[in-house]
């Protein structure tokens, strides 16, 4: 009975857990200056983690929206080529790097790899490179066709430059985990069960790049609520402008504007600017930070996805929310993990330490469990008997499962569930259990297949940690980083005073070095802050062409029908924002020059199409606004003004650069 | 020290053993023969390719704002909007300004550099690739034989392992796999076998090289080559002529150069089908690099062709074997070249620099001795000496102490000279001394520092973390079979592709053999790429005119003056020293003036306006010029003169009077100008 009972203990201790192990929170900062630095200028590494993670999803987005505006708008195919950018450029110092791209399909192929460059920073391989490519290719779709610039591109835009100066690998990310598996080689069930050896990273992250996305933030919402100061804003009406956008709203917002009493338009007017103008003072509060951030985070959430939801704003909305992850202080990653804990279930992995697979799917289960509720127990006589016939995973002390279903128990056990897992289970289900049966009946097969037979023989190594040496050169790196971010803060600064109008005359710089200049023109992070200020716009536009086809249609080749003079014509499809843009700018003045580019992408439209028949043997190109009715209001007729026609050109929009050489395609020899 | 007496054998390769059978045979010995490199000569390529390429870029960057930023001859915009060639792709017409371009430069430099150095060997060699491409398309004017030859040369060899020896990355390959932990251990040299590279790659290059050679031997069919008089008339192109050159064409008698010139013939007739032959190819291959580098090494000394000459030389670099590397190892395995290194045991930075001075001697001439060996110390070798300082013993038994120490074991590894010279010259020589004093004195707290171990104390490393046998195991084994049949299928469809292009673009071939059409694929590869498939160096006719750009330029002080010359301009045709002019302004020179290029030239009309404010010279702008081209037929054989041509005005701005051509042109009955 005795042994009986040794033996009970012996198996009830097999399906013990180990309870979680919380990191010693960092000791309080002393001294003002300490205090002030983990205030403004110190980040959790997690938020950060979360923070690329997000931001990597939204460049992902951004690109991949991108590809079907190729032709018209990023490429030869379309309005503006490579070389008239180049030759007209529409700002100084305009750099690019898809200027180098002329057909569609080169832009496209690049494109694709900006778009893997995007993944691959959300996953976290090879961070920080990934953040330098994603800085240098993100500004460059921006500022390869600057008519369809925005305030969301430009919101990206500073985006990843801040973003390139932070270390936003260091968790949630695969060079964390690779690391991580560098840094301790658990051969042992003790040794798999320290939760915190190898330790994770959980120190603040100290730089000015975080004060700078702080201040940056609370810039954009400071001016955007000081500029809001025209009639609409004051007297409540600005959403009923806001909401007559017709290239911008959405089937929503263009329901709403209709349902919509005064009353309502009111509240919301109102509202948009107190929460506007209290995200500044909730960032920057150095009362209770960690509460203060959090609100503005929910405020900002508010405000931006309730803009989302009635207009498309592209990536702007998005942009200015995911930057409110960084800010998430590790009072909230505590507050989250004791909540979340209590939603997952712990579990026992039985880990057989001979095998270099199992060790290996134990370390990598070790290191995702960022709760802590998974235990390791090494396979002997006292593991359950379903321990014999694959990867084995006890949950709450009795129930075993195995294969699959003790992949999705362990999913129940880490912090993302097993919703993800059961995503993936079409694609490698069957797989993944034959593999996990393969754990047990032949590992040393296993082990060879992927290369894991040393794995136990590692005996529990770490890794040496960094040298002096290197330490220094991180130092010596660290600081010329922080350099480098004072002095495009510094640019940042000047260039705030230069481009608000509510910021004094006196206080404008008369006059600054080239360098700023440079900083702030080649990544286009422009700080004038006036989004839907000092009013929203009274007005809408369409160009609209009215062309004549080989066979005598009436036709318009933007909307693919009969042209029709109206800003938005009842039952044609919204256009997007890029379009939008279009739309509205190529009929500014300053936009005149680039005229030709339409005109002639006009007349080759057709060859885009592949639709033969539509080909324009004339056309006149007009520009049709409308102004928007005061609320209660009657809209008035929309107005039509001549932009220019397939055989005349206003006389200043320049044609190009000259006439072509005759031999333009002249193919040398090697010779 | 008995080990350093001879030269030690090269590591001998692993060949793979034929099974039996015909076809495994047959299959073999075409391997052997057509599909077979030596990863350590490729590497010795890799450097002297790397090197090559970071001297065109240099030279190029003196162009900088001339031929590649839009203050010069071609714009980036104009080069977009009328493209010199199909397909035409560079990433440096990203760049406009002149200060984005060195910008774009020192980046390239960095990417050349480590593709020499063999550091991330195969990513920055297909960085390299895409770069040297670029920057030769970003201005077609400067394309000739050289940069096509150049940019395919670094395209074709993307597929081979140019990393696997002589690089940073084998460096620490080595220095990760073995880690010796004392003198005994240091001197164990069993390196491991290097196997072989076996591709149809090698195949591709090979026959690349023939057609190459080929096609400028059957294009050469014109009267100058029929007579033999072609190397004399090349020499009269005062353009591209060396100093050399000059004084040949009037010094050496007619009959050389006839004979030069069959003996060109010959030579490239005998390059065209040499490295396809199937027997004694050690012998043939080795007369055919000795052929080259007589053929390369006198068109390089008499004229200015680029960078053609030496890639054309470099390539037969990757075909030699253990054989040459054994003739290498007389000279550089030499008995007295051995020495002994006596270093302190203890001092883990110093155990470091051995085990690095280890791995960059293939011919094991370093013999290591720790300083607490004192039994295996050379007799008079006062053993506190060792205490204090690194000790090296020469084969003839002097000691060398301190600097002079590390000078000498550097020394004794090849082309280890190039990084001690400057402790030779006096001055540098006691800076040396300093520095060498200093680390030793602080050689523990470096040690410490970089986390080497000192004092006996082993280094950090609580346990050598346990390597796999290979990345993933039989997983990985199978994504790099998948890679190998990739690499090889890429490589077979590159050949039939630039085939096609050596039918379309070689009249010899497309005279007998007509291709209507092939995939646009290709032709889209054909031209991003630049591997352009047309060879006629010099033919069918060597070039018997010459001339160059003359700019009559009026100054706001009223001076003449030539800005590209920063003379008074000189309508002479004739030169007695030839005009010293480089590969780029040769061929851009060469080809503004040529009709078709008459739209490009108003770049070259713009660069003269504002030439004063890139040079900051205001006192040089120009308030009227005309750009002629100035030629003359060279003179025939016997003739000190040749015919001068009729100046040719190409562009002009404001009225240029007292035009300098009007002599010429009243001489040559050319009109007025």
């Amino acid at each position: 009975m005795a042994r009986e009972d040794g033996r009970g203990a012996t198996v009830k201790q097999r399906y013990a857990l180990v309870p979680p192990a919380a990191a010693p929170l960092p000791a309080p900062p002393v001294g003002l200056w300490r205090k002030f630095e983990q205030l403004y200028g110190s980040a959790d590494p997690r938020s950060l983690g979360l923070f690329r993670i997000a931001l990597g999803a939204l460049l992902a987005v951004d690109v991949a929206l991108k590809f079907s505006e190729v032709a018209p708008h990023l490429s030869n195919a379309g309005w503006l080529p490579n070389h008239f950018a180049l030759f007209r450029p529409m700002s100084e110092r305009l750099f690019s790097v898809y200027f180098a791209f002329s057909s569609p399909l080169e832009v496209k192929c690049l494109l694709s790899l900006h778009l893997l460059v995007c993944v691959l920073l959300l996953v976290g391989f090879r961070t920080k490179l990934m953040q330098v490519l994603a800085l240098v290719l993100t500004t460059s779709l921006n500022s390869r066709n600057l008519v369809i610039e925005n305030g969301g591109t430009v919101v990206l835009d500073i985006l990843v430059v801040w973003s390139a100066f932070l270390p936003l690998g260091r968790r949630f990310s695969v060079d964390s985990l690779a690391a991580s598996l560098r840094a301790r080689q658990e051969t042992t069930e003790a040794s798999l069960n320290e939760r915190l050896d190898p330790p994770r990273e959980s120190r603040p992250i100290v730089s000015l790049a975080v004060t700078a996305l702080l201040l940056q933030w609370a810039t954009i919402y400071f001016f955007n609520t000081l500029h809001k100061n025209g009639a609409p804003w004051r007297d409540g009406t600005a959403v009923h402008y806001f909401l007559q956008q017709d290239r911008l709203v959405t089937w929503f917002g263009a329901w709403l504007r209709g349902v919509l009493p005064l009353g309502a338009i009111k509240l919301l007017t109102f509202s948009t600017l107190l929460i506007e103008g209290s995200v500044p003072l909730l960032l920057l509060s150095p009362w209770r930070p960690h509460v203060t951030r959090m609100v503005a985070f929910g405020l900002v959430a508010l405000l931006h996805l309730s803009i989302d939801s009635v207009l498309q704003l592209g990536s702007f909305s998005w942009a200015m929310l995911v930057v409110f992850i960084a800010f998430i202080p590790a009072e909230g990653w505590a507050r989250a993990g004791q909540r979340w804990t209590r939603w997952r279930k712990a579990c026992v992995v039985h880990v057989d330490p001979t095998s270099g697979a199992s060790l290996m799917l134990a370390r990598t289960i070790k290191r995702c469990d960022g709760l802590g509720l998974v235990t390791f127990r090494a396979l002997d006589e006292a593991s359950p008997k379903k321990a014999q016939k694959g990867f084995c995973v006890s949950v709450a002390g009795e129930k075993s499962q195995l294969g699959w279903e003790a992949v999705l128990a362990v999913g129940d056990a880490l912090w993302f569930g097993r919703r993800p897992l059961r995503l993936l289970a079409p694609f490698v289900r069957r797989r993944v259990a034959r593999r996990l049966t393969q754990l047990v009946v032949a590992p040393a097969e296993l082990d060879l297949d992927f290369g894991l037979e040393a794995v136990p023989l590692a005996a529990d190594a770490r890794d040496a940690g960094p040298s002096a040496a290197r330490l220094s050169w991180q130092r010596a790196c660290g600081s010329l980083r922080e350099a480098a971010v004072a002095l495009v803060l510094v640019a940042c600064a000047t260039q705030v005073l230069i481009e608000n109008p509510a910021v004094p005359r006196s206080l404008k710089p008369h006059g600054r070095p080239q360098l700023f200049d440079a900083i702030i023109t080649y990544p286009r992070i422009f700080q004038g802050w006036s989004m839907f200020a000092p009013a929203p716009p009274d007005g809408d536009g369409r160009l609209v062409i009215d062309g004549v086809t080989k066979d005598g249609r009436h036709f318009d080749p933007l909307t693919g029908s009969a042209p029709i003079f109206e800003v938005h014509p009842v039952g044609t499809p919204r256009t997007n924002l890029v379009w939008g843009y279009f739309h509205t700018r190529i009929a500014e003045d300053r936009f005149r020059t680039y005229w030709s580019g339409v005109r002639d992408f006009l007349i080759s439209h057709h060859k885009l199409t592949e639709r033969p028949e539509d080909e324009l043997i004339s056309f006149d190109a007009y520009y049709v606004s409308e102004t928007f009715p005061e609320p209660g209001k009657l809209k008035a007729p929309p107005e039509r003004r001549k932009l220019f026609s397939n055989a005349s050109l206003p006389s200043d929009a320049p044609s190009l650069p000259s006439a072509r050489p005759k031999s333009k395609l002249v193919k040398p020899r090697a010779q | 020290m008995d080990s350093t007496d001879k030269p030690a054998a090269p590591v001998p390769l692993a060949v793979p053993t034929s099974t039996a059978g015909l076809g495994s045979g047959l299959l073999a010995f075409l391997n052997d023969r057509y599909r077979r490199l030596d990863p350590r000569w490729l590497g010795l390529f890799r450097i002297c390719f790397g090197c090559l390429l970071i001297t065109e870029l240099g030279y190029r960057w003196s162009y900088a704002r001339l031929l590649f930023s839009n203050d010069g001859v071609l714009p980036n915009h104009f080069s977009l909007f009328a493209p010199m060639g199909q397909d035409l792709f560079s990433i440096y017409h990203v760049f406009s300004t002149v200060e984005e371009v060195h910008v774009a430069f020192a980046l390239t430099l960095i990417v050349f550099g480590c593709f020499t150095l063999g550091y991330r060997t195969r990513l920055f060699h297909i960085l390299s690739a895409i770069l040297i491409t670029s920057l030769h398309s970003r201005n077609l004017f400067t394309e000739n034989g050289g940069s096509v030859v150049t940019h395919s040369l670094a395209t074709w060899t993307v597929f081979l392992p140019l990393g696997r020896c002589f690089s940073i990355d084998a460096l620490r390959r080595s220095m990760a796999a073995v880690n010796e932990h004392s003198p005994v251990e240091l001197n164990q040299r069993e390196t491991p076998t290097v196997e072989p590279f076996v591709s149809v790659v090698v195949l591709g290059l090979l026959l690349q090289w023939s057609v190459i050679y080929f096609f400028n031997f059957v294009h050469k069919d014109g009267v100058g080559w029929q007579n033999h008089s072609a190397i004399y008339w090349f020499l009269y192109q005062d353009r591209i002529v060396t100093g050399l050159g000059v004084w040949a064409r009037e010094h050496v008698p007619y009959f050389v150069f006839t004979t030069l010139t069959r003996m060109t013939l010959v030579v490239e007739c005998t390059l065209s089908f040499i490295l396809l032959v199937p027997f004694w190819q050690k012998w043939l291959r080795r007369l055919a690099f000795l052929l080259a580098v007589g053929l390369h090494g006198n068109i390089a000394l008499l004229s200015r062709l680029g960078p053609f000459s030496y890639v054309m030389v470099f390539f037969f670099l990757m075909l030699f074997g253990e054989e040459e590397l054994q003739f290498l190892g007389r000279w550089f395995g030499r008995p007295a070249r051995a020495v002994t290194v006596i270093f302190d045991a203890d001092c883990g930075i110093c155990l470091w620099t051995c085990r690095l001075l280890k791995r960059l001697d293939p011919w094991q001439r370093l013999t290591f001795v720790g300083n607490d060996e004192t039994a295996r110390l050379p007799a008079g070798l006062d053993p506190k000496v060792c205490e204090t300082s690194v000790v090296v013993v020469d084969a003839a038994g002097r000691i060398f102490l301190e600097a002079q120490a590390g000078r000498r074991a550097v020394q004794a590894l090849p082309f280890g000279i190039l990084v001690v010279g400057w402790l030779y010259v006096p001055g540098l020589s006691l800076l040396g001394r300093r520095m060498y004093r200093w680390v030793s004195t602080h050689r523990l707290a470096i040690s410490g520092y970089f986390g080497l171990g000192a004092c006996g104390v082993p280094s950090a490393v609580v346990a050598a973390p346990a390597k796999p046998a290979s990345w993933l195991g039989r997983t990985g084994d199978e994504l790099r079979n998948w890679r190998v049949v990739t690499r090889e299928t890429l490589a077979l469809v590159m050949m039939v592709a630039l085939s096609t292009e050596v039918i379309k673009s070689n009249p010899f071939i497309s005279r007998r053999m007509q291709l209507k059409q092939r995939p646009e694929w290709m032709t889209e590869a054909i031209g991003y790429t630049r591997m352009l498939e047309g060879w006629g160096m010099f033919a069918p006719e060597p070039p018997y005119d010459d001339g160059r750009l003359v700019v009559d330029g009026r100054t706001v002080d009223g001076r003449r003056l030539d800005p590209f010359t920063h003379d008074t301009p000189e309508f002479d045709p004739e030169s007695p020293r030839g005009w010293g002019h480089d590969q780029l302004w040769c061929d851009y020179s060469n080809h503004i003036r040529w009709p078709h290029n008459q739209g490009r030239r108003q770049f070259l009309r713009s660069y003269l306006i504002n030439q004063h404010t890139y040079l900051q010279r205001p006192q040089d702008q120009l308030v009227s010029f005309d750009v002629w081209w100035i030629g003359d037929k060279s003179p025939p054989p016997g003739q000190k003169h040749g015919q001068v041509q009729p100046p040719e005005k190409l562009v002009s701005y404001g009225f240029v009077k007292d035009s300098g051509a009007r002599p010429w042109l009243a001489k040559t009955g050319g009109g007025r100008p």
